[in-house]
Parts: structure tokens; sequence; C-alpha cells
């Protein structure tokens, strides 16, 4: 990026009268970069949430007693026991640089890794 | 000789390793990670090979069994775990006896009850065996999520998580050593602790109702489960 087009840029609206009179300065190269950034990454849901608040429910309506939801407590504990194996697995590849390709969601180490790759020509 | 000394310097840098992956406990950590854990009861060593098992075993070296770990009947990795998780100071003999005590007044306790039965059908329904009733007990316990503290805008939350199997397993087992502790000095360990586990295996007792408090406190938090990391 150069800076000094954002720095001396001139806002054409107060040189004219006429709005539709404004020049267009392309003070960023108009084109999207190679990388993204990794913010997205986190999904705002927190896993097995959901889960958790059926299962509290459950809890409310009967005081508490397990036998009554055991239902519902195994969904809960099958939804943590996948949610702590796919963290085991995200961070094993993390560890040995593994990444898989084809999927549709990618996470934004696998699109960095596409980009710089294949770069926006 | 020149073996061990191979393994020694082996096992030295193979310890960062260790320290990165989780999957191997770093235990006994002289061992190089090809080592395999070892079998040391019977019975597990004979269904290993009904169902063909062994192979993955068969060309592989083994850690050496721990002094504890034995193929006795009397062993029981859940029961060595409690006594692990109640010594102080290292008496291991000491808390080893101890429960042994216990063990013989719930014993005492469950063949009163069950001699005194008449109901044939009720008869056969009571637990006379310590050990079963020790598991029951930690089963009943065994609490679903804890509580852990997040710290969002400048201040700390509690957030209810789930747990894992061996975390919730080691939370009840440490609730009832600190019952055990919590006791009147007028009791003994044994009777208390007794009444106390057989209590829990029906479903009621202080450390069970310690679980429900925590599952009441975790129901109350629900609000700020999305405050957790991950």
């Amino acid at each position: 990026m150069r800076l000094n087009t954002v720095l001396n840029f001139r806002d054409m609206r107060r040189y004219t009268k006429n709005p539709l009179d404004v020049i267009f300065e392309e003070l960023l190269p108009l084109k999207l970069k190679d990388k993204v950034s990794g913010k997205g990454d986190r999904s705002k849901e927190r896993a097995c949430v959901h889960e958790m608040s059926v299962m509290f429910a459950c809890f409310k309506k009967n005081e508490f007693e397990q036998t009554q939801c055991s239902n519902e407590i195994n969904k809960f504990q099958a939804c943590a026991n996948k949610h702590y194996a796919d963290k085991y697995k995200r961070k094993k590849d993390l560890q040995e640089g593994n990444i898989s390709l084809g999927k549709d969601n990618l996470t934004p180490r696998e699109v960095n890794y596409l980009l710089k790759k294949y770069p926006n020509p | 000789m020149a073996l061990l000394v191979k393994y020694s310097k082996f096992g030295s840098c193979i310890k960062h390793l260790f320290q990165m992956s989780p999957q191997f406990a770093a235990k006994y950590s002289v061992y190089p990670p090809h080592f395999g854990e070892p079998i040391y009861k019977k019975q597990e060593l004979d269904k290993l090979l009904e169902t063909g098992g062994i192979e993955n075993f068969k060309l592989i070296p083994f850690k050496a069994a721990k002094s504890n770990e034995t193929c006795s009947i009397f062993h029981d990795p859940v029961v060595s775990k409690f006594i692990n998780y109640m010594l102080i100071k290292g008496q291991k003999k000491l808390a080893r006896q101890v429960l042994e005590k216990t063990f013989e007044q719930i014993k005492k306790i469950q063949l009163a009850k069950y001699n005194k039965e008449t109901d044939p059908e009720k008869k056969s329904s009571i637990i006379v065996d310590p050990v079963v009733i020790l598991k029951k007990a930690i089963t009943n316990c065994k609490p679903l999520l804890k509580l852990t503290p997040v710290k969002r805008g400048g201040s700390y939350y509690q957030v209810p998580v789930p747990i894992t199997d061996k975390e919730s397993t080691f939370y009840a087992m440490r609730w009832f050593v600190h019952c055990g502790r919590e006791k009147d000095k007028s009791v003994s360990f044994a009777d208390f602790m007794a009444n106390e586990f057989i209590q829990a295996s029906n479903n009621n007792g202080r450390v069970v109702k310690k679980k429900l408090d925590l599952h009441k406190q975790c129901e109350s938090n629900r609000a700020y489960a999305h405050y957790r990391w991950s």
C-alpha cells in the first residue's frame, strides 16, 4: 500500500460544486489481498450450549433427578466428547502442519495456504 | 549396558516430545514413547488373546508394571486410585489400612441388613461387596459440569463447562475424601465413611448433595455459558 496517496488525498467533494463532477481517485489498489485475517475463525456460538440448556430445562422440571433425564444427559455428554475430540484433532493438525484441502469449510490457515500458492494475478 | 545407555540418551532427547503430546502420559518418562502400557491383569490378557488384539502388542517393548499393580483379585484400579487420593504425606500403608477398615465396616453393616431381611426378593437386591458399593457411590457422585472463572469486561464470571469422564471421577473421589476430613473427631473415619458410601450408593448423603449443589449453581449460571473459550 502506498501511504502517500492516502495522506495526500484531496476530497474532491470540497472542490466541486457539482457532485457528478467528482473525479475518482484510486487510493488503494482495487484488488483483494492474498491473505485473510484469522478473526472469523472462532464461531460465535460455543459448543454444546444448546444441549446444556435442554438438559437444564429437564433438570428444572424434575428437580435435578438424573434418572429422569438420562436421554438429555447422554446427548450432552456425547456432544461434549465429540467437541473435545475435534479440538484435539485440530490442535494435532496445527502442530503437524496438516492441511485438509478440498473441503467446503476451510479454516483461515488453509485459505492463506491456498492463496499463497495461487495468488491473485 | 550399551543398550541402556542408548535408551537413556534417546529418552532425554525425546523428553520434549513427551511434553508436547498429551496422548502419552509422562508418568514414567524414562521410557521412550514406543514402549507400551503394561497389561498386568490376567483377565485382560485373556480377552486380548480371544479377540486377537494381542497381535498389536506382540512386537513392542513394554513398561514395567508399577509396584502396586498386581493380578491379585483384591487389586482394583478404582480402589488404588482412591487410596492415592486420600493419603497424606505419602503414608500409603496407613491410607490402605484405613480404607480396608472402612470396607470391613461396610460389609458388617450390609451383612446385618442382609440377615435381618426376610423377604427373599429384597434380600437379593442388597449389595454386600464393599468394592461394588464404593464404585456405585462414585458413579452416583460424578458431576456433569464444572464452573470455571472466565474474565470478561474486568470481572470474573463462573462459567459452566462440560468435563471429561476422568475429571468427573476425580471430582467425585475428591469430594469423598474432603467429606471424610471434615468429620467430627469423635467418630472414626471408617465408621463415618462406611455410612457415607452406603448412603451415596443409594443416591443420598452429603456428597450427592454436593454434586446437586454444583448442578444447581451451574443451572443458575447457565446464561454465562457462551462466555466460555472455545
